[in-house]
């Protein structure tokens, strides 16, 4: 299951992040929000760290499989220490 | 034709624009030119909402400390009229526009919730911010 987070500037320190859920060429879920924070960066963590978690606990039919990167990381981590 | 809804004296009678009386016979007119001609004489009520016609949208939202759009699903419900905010937190979380603080919204008590009332023609992002996370319960109805 991949996943896809484009932020776009809509205003000053305004985001527009929009994420696109993904397995083997299927689209599952696709979502939008918008973030008032400095940088395109931090509005690519935001979705990464919040929004697409809220999504996996209320959409669990569709993405409950979703395992997002800084989590592999984490697993990683704990794996290997 | 006259316009028999121009001149309304205090008398209540209906006066046309050469000064006679409406009779039956114009307001049959004015009432047939409505109806049938223009098609202008029922009330629409844009941005009305007086029972729920679509199932309600739920969700579990984390607000942090970056300010972000709040709604329940996947994205902002399409032309909702109602959000209700239930506080499951133990933190004040603050809503306002773009650019919220928690110095400048309006707080959300821990366990209190709010409802927001939109007009469905127009899209109106809500943002909520708190000094950590703070989990809400949010329901949309469009």
């Amino acid at each position: 299951m991949k996943y896809n987070i484009v932020a776009t500037s809509v205003d000053d320190e305004l985001w527009q992040v929009d994420i696109l859920v993904s397995d083997h060429g299927q689209d599952l879920l696709s979502g939008r929000t918008h973030v008032c924070c400095p940088t395109a960066e931090e509005a690519n963590e935001y979705a990464e760290r919040t929004f697409l978690p809220d999504l996996r606990r209320n959409f669990p039919k569709k993405i409950a499989a979703l395992t997002l990167a800084w989590e592999e990381a984490a697993l990683h981590v704990e794996t290997t220490t | 034709m006259a316009d028999i809804t121009q001149y309304c004296p205090r008398s209540g009678r209906l006066i046309k624009e050469e000064g006679t009386t409406v009779n039956e016979g114009n307001m049959l007119e004015a009432i047939y030119n409505a109806v049938v001609v223009n098609k202008n004489a029922g009330v629409v009520l844009n941005g009305s909402f007086a029972r729920i016609r679509n199932a309600p949208v739920v969700g579990v939202k984390t607000v942090t400390s970056t300010a972000a759009e709040l709604f329940a699903g996947a994205s902002r419900l399409a032309n909702r009229y109602l959000m209700a905010v239930y506080n499951d937190s133990t933190l004040i979380v603050y809503w306002g526009p773009s650019g919220v603080t928690t110095s400048t919204g309006y707080p959300l008590l821990p366990q209190d919730s709010i409802v927001f009332e939109f007009d469905p023609n127009t899209a109106t992002a809500i943002y909520f911010i708190a000094s950590a996370n703070a989990s809400v319960r949010v329901e949309e109805q469009a």
